[in-house]
């Protein structure tokens, strides 16, 4: 991981100083929650530009001084997710009011307020399948990384759960096509997905960096929503 | 179950599963993925090229608000083609305007959707791609450029056009706080619609829904029409510009449609927005919408940009109704009201005209006319612009000459040849002007005196050639008003406009004059018979003469200088006429002079022999003349001048033989016969030939002839009444009753329609409606001896014996009612008259009728041949 000695709020805080680097690996990393969320809100067709500035709202939000970062507790229930989860509800709602005032001053009479899902229970559902799912790929990343420093064992299994979870293989026809004995490659899977939870607590800790445990339970949980 | 465990085989996998396949498997199709592959794309990543142009954002005006979802297509679909779509703009009956990104070429563009709704109907399809080829084939730049036609899912067609930023007309016109409000630049805008639509006609093509809301407008003034999808290809024969050349003839858009004779175009259906929609547009008459239906609704534009309504105004209905009568009277009204120039005003009024062909032939000609006027427009702005500036100059200078001698002679030299050159300027416009209103009022002559030309060739009752011409004159008369026109043209139209006024005036006293007999003589009560004949001197006053006092000269030459001195001779003498029958008839004398001495004018106006020599006998009729020489009535009758002349000649022929007596009345019936023969539409001769049918007791056909009264005229109350009395007299009670009740229905308040309705009742024996019926008569007379007069005057059908008690006794009653009555003049005037009546039904009674002869049997056919 490249920035396994900070946690989301160092990094958060070193955005907000102005380091480029750390803003971009934010986003990336937090960018396809948000994204997912708006889309989910506002609807797949909604306004491209506006649904990309208000991506950089919930950015801008973060970093800003003075901020929602300043009032952001890392004890808080729910953690980071739960955080971002808020700043990015209030610049949806922030965005929709503007919009709102923009028909209502530009409208022909032909125009209604768009469609908003304004179901919180399914808004929260869609933002942490896709937390959860940018947490797994960022677990994998992390385990790709890893096995590059570790060798071509560790590159073979990695490529090992590549083939069994995207191009759904069984590990016997995997086994025939690597012309490799099925009882080991079966002790390889279970050490790549040992390999794996590893990386996922290690991101989790990435979040949690005072509590393991909440670590664990936190892993627990996004599995479960994934499941 | 723990999800790390090694020893599980993967079937049954755990919750890491989900992990693992969130992690190492497909992206999830929920929108967390970045776009889909794009040409740029798969470039970029098949050889590293990555290219990303960025222009600064349009500055053109905000793009147009659109709705996040449509339920167009699936949740699951965020793009059509190469397009990435960003919602829905706007849908209309056939497509749905979604916006759209071109991600390749980073532009924002606009796609029109079929609706899926009419994925499977071939014609809706067919219409789609006309559209798309019709705007995609027009290239201009006041029309959208189509990028693209594509299709979805191989049944969806749609087509990328640019997507217009900006904002309706319709928008800017209704945030105008006054119709007047920045007229100059609307007034711009409308000439960009004209000389865009100017090119889609040149190129065949008739858009079929011009109007605010398809006609957007720019940060910059640039103007676009959107929405071609009700446009129609217009085909060689339906060009209104006639003797092009064969080759040049050809077909000026192809379509899909092109040579295929399915009708784009359902006849008798409604297309388009019907406040600016032309009358053949709005009757649905297809073949008949040509350059001048669009032309009509850029009229309609231009009437709400002037007065701030369109062509027709109000609710839904109204306005359909208005659109489909053509009635624009409101518009013209609002025009008119709006104290625009009238050079402008009259633009529109032409385009807004009924009748197509009064209309500029296309918007190429009506962009000339808008053109010329924006442009005399800036040259009077530029000449006082001028002016202003030579006065500056010329004040600048004087300061100056105080200390400069020799400067003070250059520069006047030079104030002088710019005030010289304002004026010249101005003089020119000035006589350009003059040029172009005079051209403008010849054309409206020309159009006025061929309209007048044909109301006069046409019959006076002819409403709708009268209103042509009466309108042409109207537009006349507002161009001479409005402009400086050469006074050769001025003159010409004062006198065409005379000569119209004249000639209208005329008209409307002849129809007046008609309606008035067909009301009033068709009743035969003493009131309706005061009616007619006040009615009469007031509508010849209204005409400029009062008949009661004008000496005989000038009433003879008033009638002869009408463009119908015939018919107006006519109207007189049924006026001389009622005067007779309210004094001989009904005791009622209103007038000191005799009936030929009153009748002196129009054997003074009207000297035809025919005519003359008929009057001779008619004025024979009344009780102081002499007898009436049948001999010269059957020489009338035999005389080739009966073929033409008037109705009403011919009637007074037949009743002067009935008047005589003659034996077996055969002249007059003959005369009747071919008089209707020669009129059958006549009303008034028709009602007389029943009268006297009626009179030698042949109910049925006289009940005939009164069917074809009532069809002719069914708003006259008289003569629905008379054929319920006939058909009474028939013993057909039931439609005797549907045929009154008509009567009452169209004069309610006529006492005594409402006495026929009584003995028609007691004749069917329903006492309850008889008593109701007896009742509202006696209400409407206010006076039981008047409803005892009226039951008195329809004795006479019934039988003898009931005639004679009842008579004698009504006579009785009158007597005692005399002491009862008040004790004036009018009073004792109407007893007076109930008194004659009954005197003259109780003559009536005695008076022996002689048989029926042969000839009055039904006709035969050889009788019709006579």
């Amino acid at each position: 991981m490249t920035h396994g000695e900070t946690t989301c709020w160092t990094m958060i805080h070193a955005a907000a100083a102005g380091d480029a680097a750390e803003r971009s690996a934010f986003a990336a990393r937090y960018e396809p929650a948000v994204r997912a969320y708006l889309i989910a809100r506002w609807g797949r067709l909604s306004d491209a530009h506006e649904l990309e500035d208000a991506l950089q709202d919930v950015f801008l939000e973060c970093f800003r001084q003075g901020g929602a970062l300043a009032k952001a507790d890392p004890d808080r229930p729910g953690g980071f997710r739960a955080f971002l989860y808020g700043i990015t509800r209030n610049v949806a709602l922030r965005f929709e009011t503007r919009r709102a005032r923009r028909l209502a001053r530009n409208a022909d009479g032909e125009h209604v307020l768009p469609q908003i899902e304004t179901s919180d229970d399914r808004l929260s559902q869609v933002f942490d399948r896709a937390w959860a799912q940018a947490i797994m790929r960022k677990a994998a990343d992390l385990q790709r990384d890893r096995a590059a420093s570790l060798g071509d064992e560790a590159i073979r299994r990695v490529e090992l759960l590549r083939l069994r979870f995207h191009d759904d293989l069984p590990i016997r026809d995997i086994a025939t096509a690597w012309n490799a004995d099925p009882t080991r490659l079966h002790r390889e899977y279970a050490k790549a997905r040992r390999e794996f939870h590893e990386c996922l607590l290690e991101v989790m800790r990435f979040h949690f960096p005072e509590s393991p445990a909440e670590a664990e339970r936190e892993c627990e949980k996004l599995l479960e929503i994934l499941a | 179950m723990n999800p790390f465990d090694d020893t599980q085989p993967e079937e049954t996998g755990g919750r890491l599963d989900a992990g693992l396949r969130a992690a190492f498997g497909p992206a999830d199709d929920s929108g967390v993925e970045g776009w889909p592959e794009s040409v740029v794309a798969t470039l970029d990543q098949a050889m590293g090229i990555h290219s990303r142009v960025s222009l600064r954002d349009d500055s053109d005006g905000a793009g147009p608000l659109c709705r996040p979802r449509t339920d167009e297509l699936e949740d699951s679909e965020g793009r059509i083609g190469r397009y990435q779509l960003a919602g829905e703009i706007a849908r209309g009956g056939m497509g749905v305007v979604l916006r759209g990104r071109d991600v390749d070429l980073g532009r924002d563009v606009a796609i029109k959707m079929l609706r899926g709704r009419h994925a499977a109907n071939p014609a809706m399809v067919r219409r789609f791609l006309e559209e798309a080829q019709i705007a995609g084939q027009l290239q201009h730049p006041g029309i959208l450029p189509v990028y693209e036609l594509g299709v979805r899912r191989a049944d969806r067609p749609y087509f990328a056009m640019k997507l217009v930023k900006g904002r309706t007309l319709a928008t800017l016109l209704r945030e105008r706080r006054a119709p007047g409000d920045e007229r100059r630049r609307f007034l711009t805008i409308f000439e960009h619609v004209c000389q865009t639509m100017a090119y889609a006609h040149a190129r065949g093509v008739v858009h079929r829904d011009l109007k605010p809301s398809n006609i957007m407008v720019g940060a910059f003034g640039e103007t676009q029409i959107v929405d071609w999808g009700l446009a129609k290809v217009l085909g060689r024969s339906s060009l209104s510009t006639t003797g092009e050349d064969e080759t040049q003839a050809e077909r000026a858009i192809e379509t899909a449609r092109s040579g295929d004779s399915g009708s784009q175009s359902i006849a008798g259906a409604m297309m388009g927005t019907p406040a600016y929609m032309p009358v053949e547009q709005a009757q649905g008459a297809v073949a008949q919408v040509d350059e001048r239906s669009d032309v009509f609704a850029l009229g309609a534009i231009l009437c709400e940009i002037l007065t701030g309504g369109p062509a027709y105004v109000g609710a839904g209905d109204e306005v359909i109704r208005r659109a489909k009568q053509g009635d624009v009277s409101d518009a013209l009204s609002r025009l008119r009201a709006s104290g625009e120039d009238p050079l402008l005003t009259v633009i529109a009024e032409r385009c807004l005209a009924r009748n197509p062909e009064d209309r500029p032939r296309d918007a190429g000609a009506l962009t000339t006319d808008v053109s010329r006027y924006l442009a005399d427009l800036e040259a009077s702005a530029q000449a006082a612009k001028v002016a202003a500036a030579a006065a500056e100059a010329k004040a600048a200078e004087e300061r100056r000459a105080r200390r400069l001698t020799i400067a003070l002679a250059a520069s006047l030299f030079f104030v002088v040849a710019l005030v010289g050159a304002g004026f010249y300027w101005r003089a020119e416009s000035q006589r350009e002007r003059v040029a172009e209103a005079t051209g403008l009022a010849g054309a409206a002559l020309e159009r006025a005196a061929s309209q007048l030309g044909q109301a006069k060739a046409s019959r006076a009752d002819d409403d709708a050639a009268w209103e042509a011409a009466v309108a042409a004159g109207e537009q006349l008369e507002r161009l001479i008003a409005a402009g400086p026109v050469e006074e050769n043209t001025r003159s010409r139209a004062d006198a065409l406009l005379a000569d119209l006024r004249a000639a209208d005036a005329d008209r409307r006293l002849l129809a007046l004059t008609d309606d008035i007999v067909q009301q009033g003589a068709t009743h035969s009560d003493v009131d309706s018979w005061k009616q007619m004949d006040d009615a009469y001197v007031e509508a010849f006053r209204d005409a400029g003469i009062d008949v009661r006092t004008a000496s005989d000269e000038a009433i003879a030459a008033w009638i002869r200088k009408s463009e119908h001195p015939e018919r107006l001779a006519n109207a007189f003498e049924l006026w001389v006429w009622t005067g007779e029958d309210l004094r001989h008839r009904f005791g009622v004398d209103r007038y000191t002079r005799s009936l030929r001495e009153r009748a002196t004018p129009i054997f003074l106006a009207d000297t035809d022999p025919f005519r003359t020599k008929l009057r001779d006998q008619m004025y024979r009729l009344a009780p102081e003349s002499n007898t009436i020489d049948v001999n010269v009535l059957r020489e009338l009758a035999d005389d080739p001048a009966f073929e033409t002349a008037p109705a009403t000649s011919l009637s007074w022929l037949g009743t002067c033989f009935f008047s005589a007596r003659e034996p077996d009345f055969v002249g007059g019936m003959r005369v009747y016969r071919r008089a209707v023969a020669l009129y059958p539409d006549d009303f008034l001769l028709n009602s007389d030939y029943a009268r006297m049918l009626a009179m030698l007791g042949k109910d049925a056909e006289a009940s005939r002839i009164l069917s074809r009264c009532v069809a002719l005229r069914p708003d006259v109350s008289g003569a629905w009444r008379t054929l319920g009395i006939t058909l009474r007299k028939l013993e057909s009670c039931q439609e005797a009753i549907e045929a009154i009740r008509r009567a009452i229905s169209l004069q309610p308040d006529h006492m005594p329609t409402y006495v026929d309705l009584w003995l028609t009742c007691v004749a069917m024996g329903n006492l309850t409606d008889a008593t109701s019926a007896l009742d509202k008569a006696k209400s409407l007379a206010g006076d039981a001896i008047e409803t005892h007069v009226m039951l008195m005057r329809a004795l006479p059908e019934r039988s003898p014996m009931e005639r004679t008690g009842q008579l004698e006794r009504a006579i009785a009653l009158l007597e005692s009612a005399r002491s009862e009555l008040p004790d004036d003049a009018d009073s004792r005037s109407l007893l007076d008259a109930w008194m004659t009546e009954c005197r003259r039904a109780i003559e009536y009674r005695e008076a022996t009728l002689p048989e029926v002869p042969e000839w009055a049997m039904p006709e035969t056919s050889d009788e019709a041949s006579r």
